[in-house]
């Protein structure tokens, strides 16, 4: 269970959601590599009971998922782009809609 | 600089419940009209224009220029939701200081029903639709959620802190005919609110309504009193979206902002800060200046009490209501009306003036921050 995270070739910075360039060092080249835990930084339950969480994945990458179970802010959680994925998960939506312009 | 002045303000009377006949266009066209005749300037005499609006499409500035019958030889459209008043005034200014219009209007607004405004923070760019709406979402209360509890745990703050700023505003919003929740609020009320993401509740997020706000930017003098821009700036995209979001672009750019206008924010009598939630407010406050930062509750208790600065006395957008893009122009309104003394029951009396905005959440927080500085002349 994991996602993808975009990541620089020249600097190893990780970014999410997707930049087109490189925030510190100006490096337009990426690919991708797994990332299968984030720490939940606050949890926030909305009227409707569902529970969002602002986390970060390492090293340092701030992302926001939806959160499955009972997870408090401190915790570690695996994380997931599965939206039904079963289990204490942190749920990270990563598929990008393509644009027509970038078909 | 200091030669250019705002002459006059309009606002397009706020509702949360828009006719059939009500458009983004109609609402706008309503505030230009007031802010001329605010002015005593003739539509004929404008020769530069700025509109920003989520929901215009399909036209665009220049459709809506033509259909105010506008001859025009200066033209912006502005996309930068709580910061576009700002920018579009830091445009016009230097249009006019350099000649290219003598006579400009600046214009916000948008028709914000309840269909509206779902369908814009669904597919609000392109963050958004992609990592945000599956998840899924509705709006950027939970983002400010978090954010509040991150300020909360920084500064000591309270909810019975934020509750303060609010009550205060609805104080001030019982003075203004024109806010669309007027009726005193206890912290009782506030506290016993719904909460709608924790630890926000009903009345720390705003109410979208309908309306538009328009200002007339000249540097012709001799109409009566008005408001001399004595300075303004923005920061854009200070930290990647990678920082905690508890200060906005306006730290880096205050101390620019008060050497430039020549005054201290001590000299400061009245400001609108960019309202979206009372964090933000709080963060505002701090950043130019307003606020202790090692002694945020105390220091935020003191300003509210003593109105030695008076804050948001339009009610503010959670009060007054955000009307979709003009939610800054809002602001920028108030604090003209406040310095050309024509704030009715509100008025306060006031030489300077601050007005700040704020917005365009990327993914985590706003991205854009802005403040101008203006003083009251005849």
């Amino acid at each position: 269970m994991s996602v993808l995270i975009q990541r620089c070739r020249r600097c190893d910075a990780r970014w999410f959601p997707d930049r087109l360039v490189c925030g510190s060092c100006g490096a337009a080249s990426f690919d991708r590599v797994a990332a299968s835990i984030c720490h939940i930084e606050q949890v926030t339950v909305l009227a409707d009971g569902t529970s969002l969480g602002a986390a970060t994945v390492e090293p340092d990458v701030p992302v926001i998922v939806r959160l499955a179970g009972d997870i408090r802010a401190g915790e570690d959680v695996p994380l997931t782009d599965d939206p039904v994925a079963a289990g204490a998960v942190a749920y990270l939506p990563t598929r990008a809609e393509q644009d027509e312009a970038d078909r | 600089m200091a030669t250019t002045s705002i002459v006059g303000a309009g606002e397009s009377p706020y509702t949360r419940h828009p006719g059939l006949g009500t458009t983004s266009s109609t609402v706008i066209a309503d505030a230009v009209a007031r802010a001329l005749a605010d002015a005593k300037i003739d539509p004929g005499q404008v020769d530069g224009f700025a509109v920003s609006s989520f929901t215009l499409e399909p036209d665009h500035a220049i459709d809506l220029a033509w259909r105010l019958g506008l001859r025009l030889t200066w033209l912006m459209q502005d996309t930068n939701g709580g910061a576009s008043a700002i920018t579009m005034l830091q445009h016009a200014v230097r249009a006019v200081e350099a000649g290219d219009a003598t006579t400009v209007v600046l214009a916000a607004g948008d028709r914000m029903d309840m269909t509206t405004h779902q369908d814009l923070v669904a597919r609000y760019n392109r963050a958004t639709r992609d990592h945000l709406s599956p998840l899924p979402w509705s709006g950027p209360n939970p983002q400010f959620a978090m954010l509040t509890q991150r300020q909360m745990q920084a500064f000591g703050l309270t909810a019975e802190d934020y509750g303060q700023l609010v009550i205060s505003q609805r104080r001030w919003a019982g003075l203004n005919p024109g806010a669309v929740y007027r009726d005193p609020l206890t912290m009782e009320d506030y506290l016993g609110a719904p909460i709608v993401s924790t630890p926000l509740r009903r009345y720390d997020c705003v109410p979208p309504v309908t309306g538009a706000d328009a200002v007339v930017v000249t540097s012709a003098g001799g109409r009566g009193p008005c408001a001399r821009v004595l300075a303004v700036g923005a920061r854009y995209n200070v930290d990647d979206q990678v920082g905690d979001g508890l200060t906005t672009g306006l730290a880096d750019l205050s101390d620019a902002l008060w050497q430039t206008a020549g005054i201290a924010a001590a000299d400061i009598d009245i400001a609108s800060v960019y309202d979206d939630y009372p964090a933000m407010s709080v963060a505002q406050l701090m950043d130019v200046g307003l606020l202790d930062r090692n002694d945020v509750p105390g220091s935020l208790a003191r300003l509210l009490d003593s109105r030695s600065v008076a804050v948001n006395t339009s009610g503010g957008q959670l009060s007054a209501g955000q009307a979709g893009s003009a939610g800054g122009m809002h602001g920028l309104v108030e604090v003209v009306q406040q310095l050309r003394g024509r704030a009715g029951d509100r008025q306060v009396a006031a030489r300077y003036g601050l007005v700040t905005g704020y917005g365009m959440v990327l993914y985590r927080y706003g991205a854009c921050a802005n403040a101008t500085v203006l003083e009251a002349t005849s």
